[in-house]
């Protein structure tokens, strides 16, 4: 696999994960009719290793948390700190924010600034782990959706992270494309065993992917349900069906 | 390898010269040619010679080594008024794309510059400054600085947010961000207010030379037209051509393909001055 | 925001921020203001002239009807070159436009003419013309005729290809698909294209004029420098750019807002040369 140097002279990605903690989190904005609150005191732990969703309806605020978590944008109070300290966080966006003129090899290249390890050995490793091997040189406008949005993880995975965060990576795809991405990324999730904070508003999508999903409504986490079901998991058996319907219940009940 | 990909291949790499059309090229190139023997033999001779009586004249020219001196002087206004009005207009063009209010304090300054005839800007720039080279830089400043602001002003503007934002996230560093992101990303607005800075400052300082010099291509032009001496104003016209479009194709054309190429569905080969 | 009512005093500050009209009107007042002290505070009013003067200029060139006079020769000759170069223009542009064989053997022909300096055009234009009429209205026809061809190639590339194979997919006849899809589709830009000759119309026209006419707002900016007048160069330059945005803004911009009123972009904001 990739080679990346660490600090005690170690070879390869690290199986290390990242905890989040996020603790009596609020934010608020300045709008022209006021102040708007979008979620205020929110208490967040996540395990290392874990698949944690956030599920929300538009609006809810869930892409906001991911921005506070990524140092984007600064909380209004509260605090979020890692475990360890200096984790490295990569994240996924939605449309996949590619430099248009630049290949998808430079496009990961661009992220590995303060990274003199980088190689385009390595590069091509990740776009190899997405499935692009024969994309290298291709420029964005040159690839299909699903393609980009794969560049944009493998760009994501490329820094070696301890925590991902997604925010609705598959959201702008057609359902067969997100479908297998949605089992690649299971797949190379288990390979690498990150901590993956995922935002959707897909409540299959929650269940398929996730060991616990939070729901974030009316400016709070009133849910914290625990997905016990074994992975694979397809969406039309009846433990599927039934961890569903209690999820939907719980988003209704709100 | 299939014939197809040979052609696109051989495109990719000539850059825009299209080699496939090269047939219907040839045939523009001769209607040119039969069309200006047409119209020289419907006209009297001294306004009109035939394209060989005018390369005679241009290669005599050559020889008494008139033409690289005026050639340069020309070519010195130029490279200074030219080099002026990217600066200016550069700069105002980034404070048009930043901020509101300076966008709104700019334009009216643009609009005038942009809307007065060019031979305006010539006669004030050699009012004021007389026989000098400060006259055609400052009438190059007041046609090119306008055009090239209200087009890095489009390109500042049309940064994408979205990739800012992305760059900041993975914690890319300030300068990293404006060489890989900000600057290719108004690269296209750049190169076209390079492009177009360039021919006004071509057309703008010959037309100043009428009235503020003794040398340079235009004022040799005016000159001949004067004497009624038009054998000679034809050549100087067809030196003057020749490196302007030297220039087009030897240096524009193959920049405008490198700073395009990653855009799927510009037609590279045919983006023509607006 | 607080919830305290903002006071009228505020309310014009930030008007002063943010309206239009009255950035405009502090970007003219600043000009004048520090070219006026310029001039008189470093004694350099005959380098540059000043405000004053070139009011004072304005007002005499208006009252005396002069302006008018020649202005009506300019107006004269750009609008005949103008016109006569759109109906070339337009008809082979969207030739040009349509055929591939053609594209190609005379793209080189519309590189090429924008590139012409338009000295070089004013100078030929009159070797065969001499002094009078012709020579401007024949620049302007020279000099904006690529530039129309240019907008009307371009324009047909831009017709939208699935209207077309709709229109194929009805069979729908060849009439009917120029008329109804063809040339609305090139509509706006034809107007563009013809907005944009017009502007290069009046620079061809106004420089002919220093070369090869006895009258016209060209000729008299030429008599300026040869009386040494800056402030009568300033004041002919005020005149003709206030002309100018008149006709752009006041007449051009309201045509093309009425005519096509169905589409949701807003055109350019400047016309430039």
């Amino acid at each position: 696999m990739a080679s990346h140097t660490h600090d005690d002279g170690s070879d390869g990605p690290t199986e290390a994960a990242g905890a989040i903690h996020i603790e009596d989190l609020t934010k608020q904005f300045d709008t022209d009719e006021g102040v708007e609150r979008v979620f205020e005191n929110v208490d967040i732990d996540i395990e290392p290793g874990s698949f944690v969703t956030l599920l929300g309806r538009s609006g809810s605020g869930k892409s906001t948390i991911l921005k506070l978590v990524s140092g984007v944008m600064k909380p209004t109070s509260g605090d979020i700190w890692f475990e360890p300290d200096n984790v490295e966080i990569g994240y996924v966006f939605q449309s996949p924010r590619l430099l248009p003129w630049n290949t998808c090899l430079d496009n990961i290249e661009f992220v590995h600034e303060h990274n003199p390890g980088y190689t385009e050995e390595m590069g091509k490793e990740y776009l190899d782990l997405v499935g692009l091997s024969e994309h290298y040189h291709k420029y964005p406008s040159q690839l299909s959706g699903g393609q980009r949005q794969r560049v944009g993880i493998a760009r994501a995975l490329s820094i070696d992270p301890d925590i991902l965060l997604m925010d609705e990576p598959f959201s702008n795809l057609d359902e067969i494309t997100a479908e297998e991405l949605r089992a690649e990324l299971l797949s190379i999730w288990q390979q690498l065993n990150k901590t993956i904070f995922f935002v959707t508003h897909d409540i299959d999508e929650a269940i398929e992917l996730s060991d616990r999903i939070l729901m974030l409504g009316e400016g709070q986490i009133y849910a914290d349900l625990e997905v016990t079901l074994e992975r694979p998991r397809s969406l039309d058996s009846e433990e599927f069906l039934a961890f569903r319907q209690r999820a939907i219940d719980t988003f209704h009940d709100v | 390898m299939s014939a197809d990909t040979t052609r696109a291949d051989l495109r990719t790499r000539l850059g825009d010269v299209d080699v496939t059309g090269w047939p219907a090229r040839v045939v523009g190139v001769v209607v040119f040619f039969v069309g200006w023997f047409a119209v020289a033999s419907v006209f009297p001779n001294e306004l009109m010679p035939f394209p060989v009586e005018t390369l005679e004249v241009v290669y005599s020219l050559f020889q008494s080594g008139k033409v690289v001196p005026q050639v340069a002087a020309t070519l010195k206004r130029i490279f200074w008024g030219f080099l002026a009005s990217m600066f200016l207009g550069i700069q105002m063009g980034v404070l048009m794309g930043l901020d509101q209010y300076q966008r709104k304090f700019i334009t009216p300054h643009i609009v005038i510059g942009l809307s007065a005839p060019l031979i305006a800007w010539s006669v004030i720039a050699t009012l004021i400054f007389g026989f000098s080279i400060y006259a055609p830089i400052l009438a190059t400043i007041l046609t090119a600085a306008p055009f090239i602001a209200i087009t890095v002003w489009k390109g500042v503007e049309d940064i994408d947010t979205d990739l800012l934002e992305m760059s900041n996230s993975f914690g890319i560093s300030r300068r990293r961000t404006i060489f890989k992101v900000v600057l290719p990303s108004v690269a296209p607005e750049l190169f076209t207010s390079f492009r177009f800075g360039l021919s006004l400052s071509w057309k703008i300082v010959t037309i100043t030379e009428i009235f503020a010099s003794n040398s340079g291509i235009g004022y040799q032009i005016i000159r001949a037209y004067g004497f009624v001496r038009f054998d000679e104003a034809w050549a100087w016209a067809v030196i003057f051509m020749g490196i302007v479009l030297l220039l087009e194709y030897g240096l524009i054309k193959p920049v405008q393909w490198r700073v395009l190429r990653y855009r799927p569905d510009t037609d590279i080969s045919f983006v023509g001055g607006r | 925001m607080s919830g305290v009512t903002p006071s009228p005093l505020d309310r014009f500050r930030a008007a002063m921020r943010t309206n239009e009209v009255l950035i405009f009107a502090q970007s003219i007042a600043t000009v004048i203001v520090v070219w006026y002290l310029i001039a008189h505070g470093l004694g350099l009013i005959e380098m540059i002239s000043s405000p004053e003067l070139i009011f004072a200029e304005v007002y005499e060139l208006l009252t005396t009807g002069v302006f008018f006079v020649h202005l009506v020769d300019t107006m004269r000759r750009t609008l005949f070159g103008f016109a006569i170069g759109v109906l070339i223009a337009t008809p082979i542009g969207i030739a040009i436009g349509l055929s591939d064989f053609l594209k190609t053997a005379f793209k080189d022909y519309v590189t090429v003419g924008l590139a012409l300096p338009d000295l070089l055009v004013v100078v030929f234009v009159a070797m065969l013309f001499g002094i009078g009429d012709l020579t401007p209205a024949g620049a302007a026809v020279v000099l904006a005729i690529p530039y129309m061809l240019q907008t009307l190639i371009e324009g047909v590339d831009d017709i939208d290809a699935n209207l077309i194979e709709m229109g194929a997919s009805f069979d729908t006849s060849r009439r009917r698909q120029l008329r109804r899809v063809v040339i609305p589709s090139l509509l706006p830009e034809w107007f563009g294209g013809v907005r944009y000759s017009l502007a290069i119309s009046w620079k061809a026209v106004t420089l002919a004029e220093v070369v090869a006419a006895e009258t016209g707002v060209g000729f008299m900016i030429r008599r300026q420098m040869d009386t040494l007048s800056l402030t009568g160069a300033f004041a002919w330059t005020v005149l003709f750019i206030v002309i100018l945005l008149v006709i752009e803004y006041g007449l051009l911009r309201q045509l093309e807002r009425m005519a096509f009123s169905w589409r949701e972009e807003v055109s350019d904001v400047v016309v430039a040369p």
